[in-house]
């Protein structure tokens, strides 16, 4: 059995783990797959005889997880403008909430 | 020498030459002049035509009787007045920008920040359903330019403090009726042959202190934000070599951001830029000095080039095409320095002219007009610019923090509250918080004691809050920078880590001290640290004091409760039974204390038993660095090293194998 | 936060924003915008995003302002250097975050993709509308979101503290001993285990469903699903709990967020290595108050102050000591409690098996059964008595005949179990009181089912406990240690006699069955005339602040929970507790039912809020309640009477709402005429609104009602002087609307509709 790890950017979340693991896992010659979503790589044990390397890649790319590829996100607002949406929403509170406060202790309101 | 002068090595590369050409600069006059003996400890009397006397001996009393407590506690109360009537203009200034917005007749300025106008209307008690945003900032603007004369009751912005603190201030009768007529009283009760009781005297200043920062100060702070946005924090660069050798370089100096930030719409001004292409320069590179750099930088990143003994300094890089000033703080040695070198001196306020300076009299009607006017000046003035010696030296830092953002940085839009600072303070990772503010002072090194104060703080988990020349200080040295969290101690690292801040916060110029009283207001009402703000286990600081307003705003920390400690010898030294009053006296009254400490060790080692007495008042667990700095990403970066390196490391284990040893 | 925490919550919180909106797109292109979102059973839409926003999602198209709420709640990833305050940031987008995954989990219902299909789980109660309702079996799906019904009715252990919170469980254990050992740790202290998420494609649920650990709403162990999206649920839940009990309404989230700080105690546990999406969501679980805890190497966050105590907690697994795997998962669901403050007193109980009263609702089906006392074939009693101190040797348990060895494997036999108690404070009165106990302290043994009371009682005993060497004995072991941690203040000596002797045992079923003839006769007899004291129960106030329940002989706690005899009983054990004595006073109106002391008390309990409180009525000053109902009684103005629907029953009422969205209106502690949360048993009551004439105005009620209250209801019936009445009742199966409802009681001839108008 071949030992080959591969990078794939877009698996970072369990559910990508899933979805990796079956692509591969169909493939004729995968023996063993070790997707880590925290690492965002997966170490694939095949046969070489069966599968090569490329047929591999190929088959993540064709579930949409091609080695290297990263998801294509809008860049969020740079938090520090005065018109992006989060500012325009944030307090601009000069007293406390006295909530906190009322929910602990004895004289919890709840 | 110039070592011993100032502890900036861009100060200090420029002092090696202002010395070696024998430039005039406030450090060389310094050192040719020490301070009158008399005058700096409260000794001289100058009210009348029968003086000025001079009380030297014990017992001693002035032609009309006044004794050397008299005379120490009328010259210190007219420090206050003329300290909290010069904040206290600038707020005024302010409102009538607002005024002028809103009706309209100021078109170069608009409501940036619609919600903090909404909030203030809100504590002003201005009616807001169903109005015009630009009817409710009339309105705002109005009742705040009352509060100057309003001559009966109290100054709305009380409110915002703890209870508790509102109550001492009525019972003692020091609440402020009015903003203007709290200096006016000063100003009349140390007239010739009036009050003549130190005790008297020296609470009445009290209230003119907090006409300052719970007034004009705070008020303007409030407008600033609604005129030009509340801060959030941002990354900048400080010092000289924010300066540019191929561009334009414009600095503003001074204080009010009414002037700065339309220089910085100027600037910014594609046309402009075009012109000073036109002109060989690469493009117009702005930076701030003193307060108003502070105002640019919170809100838009503006570098700032140094503080307020940078003034002189940064003109003799020689690289500065036009400075621009408004009030407070202005040297006048810049006019004849000026005269010097290529740069061209605009002074803008009616209130603050300069002889031999060019004045272009700034009108907020005709704001940007005005300011494109003076941008072209030095745009113009690029050709004349000879030899520059531009400091390299700059430092990062993030600034912005205003006490709104502070709100939300503990807890996100949903949860944001202080109570992870309180729970903080309360379990002890932060042993207490200090706000270290101020000017410099030629008299001392440099911001030798800012760096060296903060420094000692954050390294006993103490949280530090900046504003002013201070900020602007440390910044310098990297203080204001996340990365400083590594000289913290161990809880204060944690808090920074988890928070994501440096162990010293920006929160603004000199006015946005009201800042720090906003945030200790909110400690003390979220709990667990007593009810009020003298209960908070904290200190504040004025290491390099020299000016009035650094009086006022000492006083009006005092009178908020506040442990406060000033750098240099007691102004009012002559008398040992006033200077006792200010510490021991108001600390009885008013629960803060005013201290005089010229050594920066001594004045540290008395803010932490300070702080840790408040702890143990408030049966706070007893300050224990050990117990803390377990959390953090080192291990995790570890863990990703070794794994990087591909060493046998498993996610189930912390044992991580050494890199090194592989 | 950390600034690697931060870093990796903002990406993922970015990346599954993008997902929800593209999985939104995709619906909206594939099925349309007025496609139906709902999850099962609930009146609370989309929880999380109710409570965040108060949008009440319906259908596919209102997901659209959802997302763009949670876009605008993203941020940058933090710099390597210079790096800008995050700990905000980060929280903000754990709160995208939820709202993107409880999104897709809309879609996913939406897209008929949920609950996801896991083969082979058996779930052991579930949500009413399974997908599998009528198919092969009640099995092959993971559970899904937790129903109002369930929440419900867990209501009342979660406000009096039995049930102290959940553990959010997401990821696979180290292995599948260490998977075991965390839930029956968590089991043993009654707190509710969500399991979801995956490593390398195996969950927990995998481990567990390997390991045979019964899974379902009976063993507290509810799997939502194998990935991380999932786990969205148990915020959910969180949710509903502070808008069910806690009298908010969606929107109000700071409300809701603080309530679960302070009142849920719940954490995340996060097994196996943690993803961007795991830390995004736990950076959204922080914002209510609930610490996460990782059996592997991360960064830890240990100030506090947005969880009562540390924010995130690294606990790699190997490194904690113990011997064994087990032993290491015991020390770190320990751990997990400490950084949650959850303090759980646990009853040491000397058997072979696991206890804890997450087992109460564990099934022994015939197959895995060793033997069965009582049921079809045989006869089981229990009888608990007071005895004369000296008469009862503490501690002593007694097995009298033969034990079960000699029975064959899925045998039978009769049983009897006596309980002597003696103490000083011990009264006859409260002889049922704890006798009905012995049903929940038998139960609580892991592999033992109890059912029923008296001599009706059915007792089984499952072959893996048997094997692990369980006997007749044991019952005495636990019902000694049970009644003395639960009820010491009333009881100093606890004495068992186990009866299988067939001589013995027809000597003392006798003794019990005149036992139970009398309390029969005596409880018949005590009436709201013949005490001078009702008792009070303000258990709930903890969750809904105004609320207070006024409990007489003749008309018990809405809960179900509670009646006169249980509150003078709860009275005696803690006299400072919430049942407190309320001398009635004067009766100022024998009809309605008002009560000088009554009212004053309900005045002052209620902070104000209930000036007056009709113990018989419905229509005037109703009594309030909390959320933990057992049914709800509402008007129906067109039938000049009352339908009553109970919390089993999930189907539409002729008032046009269902259970769930009845509660939101006969909750929270406000009196609403003509709608009131009820106890079961009131229905029996001879006071059972009797100002608005009783049971003859009840025109519809749930068909689980007349079937679990068959009996009682007959003898209502009669009582009423017209036996057939109960024929004439409606129920969902004859009549969901109005419409249906008015002939079928026409046809019948119900008496409602020749009474009295009701206004």
């Amino acid at each position: 059995m071949e030992k080959t790890v591969l990078n794939v950017p877009k698996m970072y979340a369990d559910h990508h783990v899933q979805a990796v693991r079956n692509a591969l896992l169909q493939l004729d010659g995968v023996e063993e797959v070790m997707a880590s979503s925290a690492f965002k790589r997966v170490v694939v044990g095949y046969d070489p005889a069966r599968l090569s390397q490329d047929a591999i890649e190929e088959a993540l790319r064709a579930a949409g997880y091609g080695p290297g590829e990263d998801w294509e996100l809008p860049t969020p607002p740079e938090g520090k403008e005065d018109d992006s949406p989060w500012f325009k929403v944030i307090q601009r509170i000069t007293q406390t909430n006295m909530l906190d406060l009322q929910m602990s202790g004895d004289f919890r309101k709840y | 020498m110039a070592k011993e002068r100032s502890i900036d090595p861009a100060a200090c590369e420029i002092l090696e030459v202002t010395e070696s050409e024998g430039i005039s600069t406030a450090f060389s006059r310094a050192e040719a002049m020490k301070p009158c003996p008399i005058g700096s400890k409260g000794a001289c009397c100058k009210l009348c035509a029968m003086g000025p006397c001079r009380l030297t001996k014990e017992g001693q009393t002035g032609i009309c009787g006044a004794t050397i407590e008299t005379v120490a506690a009328r010259n210190f109360a007219r420090m206050v007045a003329a300290g909290s009537s010069a904040h206290s203009d600038h707020g005024r200034d302010m409102a009538l920008t607002l005024l002028a917005a809103a009706r309209g007749e100021a078109p170069d300025y608009e409501i940036r920040d619609e919600k903090k106008l909404l909030e203030v209307a809100q504590l002003l008690g201005v009616q807001t359903q169903g109005r015009e945003t630009m009817e409710i900032a009339e309105e705002v603007a109005e009742v705040a330019l009352a509060q100057f004369g309003q001559q009966q009751g109290e100054i709305i912005y009380l409110q915002r403090a703890p209870k508790k603190r509102q109550e001492i201030w009525r019972k003692l009768g020091i609440a402020p009726r009015g903003i203007d007529r709290e200096v006016v009283d000063i100003m009349h009760r140390t007239h010739a042959g009036n009050d003549q009781w130190y005790e008297s005297l020296l609470m009445a200043s009290l209230r003119t202190a907090l006409a300052d920062g719970w007034g004009g100060s705070m008020l303007s702070t409030d407008i600033t934000d609604i005129l030009f946005g509340s801060p959030v924090p941002l990354v900048a660069r400080s010092n000289m070599g924010a300066l540019s050798e191929d561009e334009v370089n414009i600095i503003v100096h001074g204080h009010e951001p009414v002037l700065s930030e339309m220089i910085l719409v100027a600037v910014n001004d594609p046309e402009m830029i075009e012109y000073a292409k036109s002109k060989g320069a690469k493009g117009i590179n702005l930076g701030g000095i003193c307060c108003t750099a502070n105002e640019t930088l919170m809100r838009q990143g503006v570098p700032t080039i140094g503080n307020f003994l940078s003034q002189e300094l940064a003109i003799t890089t020689g690289a500065i095409e036009l400075m621009v000033v408004d009030i407070q703080c202005i040297m006048q040695a810049l006019a004849p320095l000026s005269k010097q070198f290529h740069t061209i001196l605009v002074t803008t306020s009616p209130k603050a002219h300069i002889e031999g300076a060019t004045h272009v009299e700034f009108d907020e009607h005709h704001a940007l007009e005005i300011a494109k006017k003076i941008v072209k000046m030095g745009i113009d003035n690029f050709a004349n610019r000879g030899k520059t010696r531009i400091p390299g030296k700059v430092n990062h830092l993030i600034a912005g923090f205003s006490h709104e953002y502070i709100n939300y940085a503990l807890g996100g839009f949903y949860r944001g509250s202080f109570r992870p600072l309180n729970d903080a303070v309360i379990q002890g990772r932060l042993r207490g918080v200090a706000g270290v503010v101020g000017c410099n002072n030629a008299r001392t090194c440099h911001d030798y004691a800012h760096e060296y104060i903060v420094r000692e703080l954050i390294k006993n988990d103490v949280l530090v809050v900046m504003t002013g020349c201070g900020a602007i200080a440390c910044s310098k040295y990297g203080l204001l920078s996340p990365e400083a969290a590594e000289l913290a101690g161990p809880g204060l690292r944690e808090i920074c880590e988890a928070v994501g801040i440096p162990p010293v916060l920006h929160l603004g110029s000199c006015v946005d001290n009201t800042r720090i009283l906003t945030v200790l207001s909110q400690m003390a009402t979220e709990g667990g640290l007593g009810e009020d703000i003298a209960d908070i286990p904290g200190v504040g600081f004025a290491p390099e004091w020299m000016s009035e307003k650094a009086i006022s705003i000492g006083c009006y920390f005092v009178a908020s409760g506040v442990y406060t400690i000033f750098g240099s010898e007691s102004p009012v030294g002559n008398s040992p039974v006033v200077d006792r009053f200010i510490s021991e006296g108001w600390e009885e009254r008013v629960g803060g204390k005013l201290e005089f400490i010229p050594d920066p060790q001594e004045a540290v080692r008395k803010a932490l038993e300070h702080i840790d007495k408040k702890r143990a008042a408030l049966g706070l667990v007893e300050y224990d660095p050990t117990r803390f700095g377990q959390s953090g990403d080192r291990l995790m970066r570890q863990f990703i090293e070794a794994m990087e390196a591909g060493l046998p490391v498993s996610p189930y284990s912390a044992k991580i194998p050494d890199p090194s040893k592989k | 936060m950390s600034r690697y925490i931060a870093t990796a919550a903002i990406r993922g919180a970015n990346r599954i924003v993008k997902e929800a909106e593209d999985l939104l797109q995709k619906t909206i292109q594939e099925l349309g915008p007025d496609t139906p979102v709902q999850f099962t059973n609930t009146a609370y839409y989309l929880p999380v995003i109710l409570g965040f926003t108060g949008i009440e999602v319906s259908k596919v198209g209102d997901l659209s302002p959802v997302l763009e709420i949670a876009k605008s709640l993203l941020h940058p990833e933090p710099g390597e250097h210079l790096w800008l305050p995050y700990l905000g940031e980060t929280l903000d987008c754990g709160v995208a975050t939820l709202l993107a995954e409880e999104a897709i989990e809309g879609l996913r219902f939406a897209r008929g993709e949920q609950p996801e299909p896991i083969p082979g789980l058996q779930l052991t109660g579930t949500s009413f509308t399974s997908p599998d309702e009528g198919g092969e079996g009640n099995g092959g799906y993971a559970n899904g979101p937790i129903d109002d019904i369930q929440l419900r009715s867990w209501g009342i252990q979660l406000v009096d503290g039995r049930m102290p919170g959940f553990a959010a469980i997401v990821g696979a254990a180290k292995s599948n001993e260490a998977a075991v050992q965390i839930v029956r740790e968590l089991q043993q202290r009654n707190i509710l285990i969500f399991l979801s998420g995956n490593v390398n494609g195996r969950s927990i649920i995998h481990q567990l469903m390997e390991e045979g650990v019964e899974m379902g709403y009976d063993t507290y162990i509810v799997p939502f699903g194998t990935d991380t999206i999932s786990a969205i649920y148990a915020l959910g839940f969180a949710t509903r709990a502070a808008l069910a009990f806690g009298g908010l309404k969606g929107g109000q989230i700071r409300e809701i967020l603080l309530y679960n700080k302070y009142r849920t105690f719940a954490f995340v546990l996060a097994l196996g290595e943690v993803d961007d999406l795991k830390y995004a969501t736990a950076a959204g679980a922080i914002s209510y108050g609930f610490p996460a805890i990782a059996d592997t190497v991360i960064p830890q966050i240990l100030p506090t102050g947005i969880t009562s105590y540390e924010h995130v907690i690294s606990m790699p697994f190997d490194d904690i000591e113990g011997k064994d795997d087990s032993e290491k998962a015991k020390r770190l669901v320990q751990r997990c409690l400490e950084v949650r403050g959850v303090k759980v007193k646990i009853t040491e109980v000397p058997i072979p098996v696991p206890y804890g009263s997450a087992f109460e609702g564990e099934r022994v089906r015939r197959a895995d059964m060793r033997v069965e006392f009582g049921g079809k074939n045989s006869r089981a009693f229990e009888y608990l008595k007071m005895s004369p101190m000296d008469e009862v040797e503490d501690g002593k348990i007694e097995v009298i005949g033969p034990g079960f060895e000699d029975v064959e494997v899925g045998g039978y036999m009769d049983l009897g179990i006596v309980v002597e108690v003696a103490g000083r404070k011990m009264q006859e009165d409260f002889e049922p009181v704890l006798e009905r106990q012995i049903h929940y302290f038998i139960n609580g043994a892991s592999g033992i089912q109890h059912i029923g009371q008296r001599d009706i009682a059915w007792i089984r005993i499952s072959k893996a406990a048997a094997d692990k060497g369980f006997n007749l004995e044991h019952f005495g072991k636990i019902l000694h240690a049970r009644f003395h941690a639960d009820f010491g203040t009333i009881v100093d000596k606890v004495q068992v006699t186990i009866i299988t002797e067939p001589e013995l045992y027809a000597q003392w079923l006798e003794k019990a069955r005149e036992a139970y003839d009398f309390r029969n006769k005596r409880l018949a007899e005590m009436t709201d005339e013949s005490v001078d004291t009702f008792y009070s129960c303000v258990l709930c106030q903890s969750f809904a602040p105004d609320h207070v329940c006024v409990i007489s002989p003749e008309r018990l706690g809405l809960c179900g929970a509670y009646n006169w005899l249980d509150c003078k009983a709860s009275h005696q054990i803690n006299p400072t507790g919430p049942n407190q004595p309320i001398v009635k006073g004067e009766c100022v109106d024998p009809v309605k039912g008002y009560f000088t002391g009554v009212n004053e008390y309900a005045k002052q309990a209620s902070h104000g809020t209930v000036e007056q409180v009709a113990m018989y009525s419905i229509m005037e000053n109703p009594m309030t309640a909390c959320g933990c109902f057992e049914c709800i009684m509402m008007l129906i103005p067109e039938a000049n009477g009352f339908m009553i629907v109970s919390r089993e029953d999930p189907s539409m009422t002729p008032a046009g709402m269902t259970f769930s969205t009845l509660a939101g209106m006969a909750g929270g502690g406000l009196q609403t005429p003509g709608v009131m949360g009820i106890g079961k048993y009131y229905l029996t009551s001879k006071k059972f609104i009797s100002a608005e004439g009783g049971f003859k105005r009840v025109v519809w009620m749930s068909s689980f009602l007349k079937e679990s209250l068959a009996e009682e209801l007959k003898a209502v019936c009669e009582r009423e002087g017209d036996p057939d009445l109960l024929d004439k009742i409606a129920d969902e199966r004859v009549a969901t609307t109005v419409e249906e409802l008015l002939p079928f009681l026409e046809e019948k001839g119900h008496p409602a509709l020749t009474m009295p108008p009701l206004f």
